[in-house]
């Protein structure tokens, strides 16, 4: 046997080397490693930047109209007056209009975000690089979703944020402001959990990002469009809360009361709800735990 | 024992990939060999805790892969054959990441990450993508995430493939250097016998899913064979000559200036003066003569027919 050189001139430069003997961290923590480099990841893509960025205008746009209408009113009543303690009716309507502006930006972010992620990993190898190491594929899926929805999620809910201090603001009655915000905080986790989950099982079907981000919208926009077709011509409203894209909205708008959707009932947006989210993240989960992770 | 293997059988939809194998895998640098199907991949997918075996145990530094998968990875690196890396990721990132996934804290990762790529070799392009590498770097980047998080033992998938004869020997350098510097025990899944000789002292040959070897290479070499390399200065053709008429069989020439020969003596091994007297007679000088040992290449070839 040809005795090995050890160390070939150039290469190899080892001067300091020690071992790590320090504490290491445990293996549940390692979705919250996945989903802070993802995010990093993400802030170098420039069209992620050009979303966040429009999401946070818009943002602003929608939280400045809403404080010159709730000064102009203040302006009318007086200050302090009890006029300003106004009906929940207009404020939840207000609300749910919002919440309706909000979905361009949340679905931009997470196409760009959310829909490429496994289909990413896929193509490069990144499940070796991943379950060679500590990671269960729970962890995986667990660290991609929160991953996909960061920027989506800081959007979402610092809008809600944005409306619930200008409220708290302008006009009295803290007690309806914070219902206001924890139903706008309630939609905007359903429908992040949607996406999410409609993102990361379409991701899961292929390798090829583009293919990935096609799914996902037709999946979003084909399901909402089959709703409101279906829902006009049998002149059922509740059908158009079926899909992706409303039944986050309805079931908030079922709770709010009166709203644009002219109140539907509870359990049809909350069954579509759980029907999306479970059907989408089971086929993500079957995909991840099937992979062939060692090639050769 | 760092691996320990008794009666694992895996059977995929009829097929068998591993049968009844049981081996043990000593400290230090052991090949894993064999031809393609020989269930190479399967064996490291088990000792990894991805797959589990259809029958059988596993024990990978003391524990059981299947049962405690976690801990196992925790303690063991892995370099994959094919690329993997994460698109966008500079190899800093890439290794801070792995090093975070194998749970040491953040600054402890990026620290270890420099110096993981530092001890590889690669020094300014640390901070370029991975995806644009050559396949020299990429080998090396991966070498470097897969022992970031400082494991007991490694496994090796094909590293020296795709590389050209500069950058292999520098990789074959590497791998026999993190036993003797890092204490790091090697598991190198590979189908190059040059490179199991260059830096192996154990193998283990599969073929067809079955243990054909699980030896010291040493052994598996064997000792001298009977003949002997003999190169000389001079005619070749009459040392040829010579040769046969003391009883000796010049099997071949071993270069195209007929300088180098391998020979056998007419008595066998130690009748190694006949050699001596046949140069003599020719008038031509003998520069070398050397025993014969097998070579792995035959090994191989004679235990998989």
């Amino acid at each position: 046997m040809t005795q090995p050189n050890p160390s070939p001139a150039g290469v190899i430069h080892d001067l300091a080397y020690r071992r790590y003997e320090g504490a290491r961290l445990g293996a549940s923590t390692r979705f919250t490693v996945i989903a802070r480099y993802a995010v990093q990841a993400q802030w170098r893509l420039r069209a992620v930047r050009l979303f966040v960025v429009g999401a946070l205008v818009c943002a602003a746009l929608g939280a400045a109209a809403v404080g010159v209408n709730y000064g102009f009113r203040r302006m009318m009543h007086g200050v302090g007056a009890d006029g300003l303690d106004m009906d929940l009716t207009r404020d939840a309507a207000a609300v749910s209009y919002a919440l309706a502006a909000q979905y361009l930006p949340t679905l931009l972010l997470v196409l760009v975000c959310g829909a490429p992620a496994v289909a990413a990993d896929l193509n490069a190898g990144a499940f070796q690089f991943h379950f060679a190491r500590t990671v269960t594929p729970g962890q995986y899926l667990l660290g991609r979703f929160a991953g996909a929805l960061t920027w989506p999620a800081l959007f979402g809910y610092g809008t809600v944020a944005l409306y619930a201090v200008e409220r708290l603001v302008f006009v009295e009655g803290v007690g309806t402001s914070l219902k206001l915000m924890a139903v706008g905080a309630l939609a905007v986790t359903l429908r992040l959990a949607t996406l999410g989950a409609v993102a990361l099982g379409c991701s899961s079907l292929t390798r090829r990002r583009g293919l990935a981000q096609a799914m996902f919208l037709a999946t979003v926009l084909g399901s909402g469009m089959v709703t409101a077709i279906a829902a006009s011509s049998t002149s059922k409203p509740w059908i158009a809360t079926l899909s992706v894209m409303d039944a986050g909205t309805a079931l908030c708008d079922s709770i709010l009361g009166p709203t644009r959707l002219h109140g539907v009932a509870l359990a049809a947006p909350a069954m579509a709800l759980a029907l999306w989210i479970t059907v989408f993240t089971a086929v993500a989960w079957w995909r991840v735990r099937s992979a062939e992770v060692v090639r050769g | 024992m760092q691996v320990r293997v008794t009666s694992l059988t895996r059977s995929y939809q009829g097929v068998t990939a591993l049968d009844d194998v049981t081996l043990a895998i000593p400290p230090g640098r052991t090949a894993l060999l064999g031809p393609n199907g020989a269930g190479k991949s399967t064996l490291l997918k088990i000792l990894l805790g991805l797959t589990k075996p259809t029958r059988g145990s596993v024990e990978v530094l003391g524990r059981d892969p299947g049962r405690d998968p976690v801990a196992v990875r925790a303690r063991v690196g892995y370099m994959p054959e094919d690329d993997a890396h994460l698109p966008g990721m500079s190899a800093v990132e890439l290794c801070a990441y792995g090093a975070e996934l194998s749970g040491l804290p953040p600054r402890e990762a990026i620290e270890r990450a420099h110096a993981a790529l530092f001890y590889v070799g690669i020094d300014d392009k640390r901070y370029l993508p991975v995806e644009g590498y050559s396949t020299g770097l990429k080998q090396r980047a991966k070498l470097a995430a897969a022992i970031v998080h400082d494991p007991d033992l490694l496994f090796l998938d094909e590293p020296t493939n795709g590389l050209d004869p500069a950058s292999r020997e520098e990789m074959l350098g590497l791998v026999a250097d993190l036993k003797q510097r890092r204490g790091c025990d090697v598991v190198l899944s590979t189908h190059l016998l040059h490179d199991v000789e260059r830096v192996c002292d154990h193998v283990i040959v599969l073929a067809g899913g079955r243990l054909m070897a699980d030896a010291p290479l040493r052994d598996l070499l064997g000792g001298h064979d009977g003949r002997y390399t003999v190169r000389i200065k001079g005619d070749p053709d009459a040392f040829e000559r010579s040769l046969r008429a003391h009883g000796c069989t010049p099997e071949k020439a071993l270069d195209a200036s007929r300088a180098t020969w391998l020979v056998v003596p007419p008595l066998g091994a130690g009748d190694v003066d006949a050699v001596w007297r046949s140069a003599a007679d020719a008038g031509v000088q003998i520069r070398q003569l050397s025993p014969r040992t097998a070579s792995l290449d035959e090994a191989f070839v004679r235990m998989l027919t």
